[in-house]
């Protein structure tokens, strides 16, 4: 499994420092977000009472909030710019695009898991549970901005909307962070630290780097065009 | 009127002082005239201070009850009936020596209004039923001593009143004998609250004291419509001093209510409380923004009223659930509460033009915090319960969520079982002898 101590191990980049911190405003933004966003949708609970006293009442709490979902917009704005102007990121986002290949792995993976095959998909640069884990996040969050816009400036929402369409905004805004929040624990929590593949963790999000033998495990396409292009060595 | 006051007079023939003058010279001739109408009586003081200006007349001895017969003239002096004699008060005496037991002092023969109040009040009809406990002029006013109620040394001053009152009402012994009789706690109360304060910290004399609000030889219990503490009078009562808020409060679908003899509709103190009444921005106000939803809940999210008066249901949980709801419950003074948008003293249903919260005067109310708030603030409910019916968009919307996260739940949870079935699946395979060893 994978420690941290790999560097010996020959490894490759898988992310630049630009995407690893592009990563982790977005992670703690959007945990910062979950939490004072929880602590207004459960202010009933007995959690969502010790989050509000912690987080310095109702108005300390808009305030993280806001200033959160500020961090998350700017990065987002980022990505967007990251994605079309440069060539790295374009490239990135290239991969990550869905195609039918993406179904035709996940049948396989179920398959294989029944045990009606030995055959293991060959995942290229990113497999199917990574794009969906950012596809579907790039249409939480953008739910989540529009959404949570309205509400912020919401005179000015109402102004030019009638009541009923506000009150739609802030249900969707609050049950939008319950997918999310399924989204984050059941699906990439898992994907990053409790597969057995992984576990405890996969480093590459703090390191930027996947050893060569994890990469010809967990990504073979990409590890063989790699191979092709000499960034790894035939040898290994 | 003597010579030397005609001289006078011829003096200032003309003069605008004449009539004051005048006045003035009738005051000083009415004195001697007065006490010479007294001494008509027969027993003048000092015949009545030969046996009662001596300090040990009739002193209770150590461990012995009664009380002193001593007339202690100073005090007399000072006191507001100093130019009364004697008998002036303790009417009956034929002659000397008087009977050994002498009457009451006859207050009312001056004094008719207050006695024919007093004996109306509870105080009066106790008093016919013969309780030895119950307050008569001297308790309350004091004797030889007694002053006006605006001397500072008077017991019954503004400043001092309420402890002439809990003398009795506050003394468990008295309360005791008397289960009828209010709370001591209830009473005492009155101290810290706006009223109380203001008089005993402040030294305001314009704060209502006991006697402010309940009346003083009038006074009667709060469950007789004569009491100026019934819930019928007590708006009145309070408008005494409140007279701006009165004129609003008598426009309110609260006063009309209440006007029509039903008994739930609020008065002033069914909001602010009675004798705990504190100021708004005292944080454990009734009307305090915070307590303002239970306050006003009280009444609209009681299941007894809301159902026998028609009220809308579920507006106080609702709002309690509205962003609006949960600032006010954690202490954001700014946020709104009820009285915020339906107003406080005035409050009117929707239907009544005048009213805060009619459509016509939504964008108004709104743009009090919302500057700017055009007509589609009026456009759709405010606070009320969401149903398929009276908000089919938030309905969906939920519908369709509470599905859609039960199938992710269902999905992903299904996804990692099947993957760790696989997981140990296939070591099994790799490894049988590990595994079987295990």
């Amino acid at each position: 499994m994978t420690t941290p101590g790999k560097a010996s191990a020959p490894s490759v980049q898988r992310f630049t420092a630009n995407e690893r911190v592009q990563h982790v405003l977005l992670m703690a933004s959007t945990l910062i977000l979950l939490v004072t966003g929880f602590s207004l949708l459960f202010h009933d609970l007995w959690i969502g009472r010790w989050l509000l006293r912690l987080e310095g009442g109702i108005e300390g709490r808009g305030l993280i909030h806001r200033w959160a979902a500020v961090v998350l917009m700017g990065v987002s704005a980022y990505h967007l710019l990251y994605v079309l102007f440069t060539e790295r990121g374009h490239a990135q986002f290239m991969e990550l695009r869905p195609a039918w290949k993406d179904a035709r792995d996940f049948l396989q993976v179920i398959r294989l898991n029944l045990g009606r095959s030995v055959e293991r998909p060959i995942f290229s640069r990113f497999d199917y549970r990574q794009k969906f884990q950012y596809w579907a996040f790039v249409v939480a969050t953008g739910s989540m901005v529009l959404s949570g816009v309205g509400l912020w400036f919401a005179t000015q929402t109402m102004a030019v909307m009638p009541k009923w369409v506000f009150d739609l905004l802030a249900v969707l805004h609050g049950r939008e962070s319950v997918v999310i929040f399924v989204l984050l624990f059941l699906w990439h929590m898992y994907d990053v630290h409790l597969r057995p593949e992984v576990f405890p963790m996969d480093w590459s999000w703090i390191t930027g780097r996947i050893s060569h033998q994890e990469l010809k495990a967990r990504h073979p396409a990409e590890y063989e065009r790699l191979r092709q292009a000499g960034s790894i060595d035939a040898a290994e | 009127m003597g010579p030397w006051a005609w001289r006078l007079w011829f003096l200032m023939r003309g003069s605008r002082l004449a009539a004051g003058a005048m006045g003035l010279a009738l005051l000083l001739l009415a004195i001697p005239a007065q006490s010479g109408v007294q001494k008509a009586a027969g027993i003048s003081d000092g015949e009545c201070l030969r046996c009662h200006g001596d300090p040990a007349l009739g002193r209770a001895k150590p461990g012995e009850r009664g009380r002193t017969m001593y007339v202690d003239r100073s005090i007399l002096g000072r006191s507001r009936h100093a130019k009364i004699a004697c008998t002036g008060c303790h009417a009956g005496i034929k002659g000397l020596p008087h009977e050994p037991k002498l009457g009451p002092a006859a207050c009312a023969s001056c004094h008719q209004r207050e006695a024919q109040a007093y004996a109306a009040s509870i105080h009066g009809k106790r008093l016919a039923k013969q309780d030895a406990d119950v307050p008569t002029c001297q308790r309350c006013h004091g004797g030889h001593n007694i002053l006006g109620v605006r001397e500072a040394e008077s017991r019954v001053q503004p400043l001092r009143q309420a402890q002439v009152c809990l003398e009795c009402h506050a003394d468990t012994r008295v309360t005791a004998r008397h289960p009828e009789m209010p709370n001591v706690l209830i009473i005492r109360a009155y101290g810290e609250s706006v009223h109380g304060r203001a008089v005993a910290k402040k030294g305001l004399t314009v704060a209502p004291t006991c006697t402010g609000c309940h009346g003083t030889h009038d006074l009667k219990p709060a469950d007789d419509p004569g009491s100026a503490v019934h819930r019928a009078n007590l708006a009145e009562t309070c408008g005494r001093c409140h007279q701006g808020i009165l004129a609003e409060y008598r426009d309110s679908i609260h006063a009309a209510t209440l006007a029509k003899g039903v008994k739930d509709a609020p008065t002033c103190t069914g909001c602010h409380g009675e004798h705990t009444i504190t100021a708004p921005s005292d944080p454990a106000s009734k009307v305090s923004p915070r307590n303002v939803p239970k306050t006003c809940g009280a009444c609209h999210t009681a299941e007894r009223i809301v159902r026998a008066y028609g009220l809308a249901t579920r507006r106080g949980e609702t709002y309690a659930d509205s962003f609006h709801g949960i600032a006010t419950k954690y202490g954001n003074p700014e946020a709104a509460s009820c009285a915020s948008c339906h107003g406080f003293h005035d409050v009117r249903p929707s239907s009544d033009p005048r009213s805060r919260i009619h459509k016509a005067n939504l964008p108004a109310t709104c743009g009090k915090c919302h500057p700017g708030a055009g007509a589609h603030f009026a456009e759709g409910r405010v606070h009320f319960e969401k149903t398929r019916e009276s908000a089919p968009g938030v309905f969906y919307v939920r519908t369709f969520y509470t599905w859609f996260i039960g199938t992710l739940l269902v999905c992903f949870l299904g996804y990692m079982a099947l993957e760790m079935y696989g997981y140990r699946r296939r070591r099994r395979q790799a490894r049988p002898e590990e595994e079987t060893r295990r």
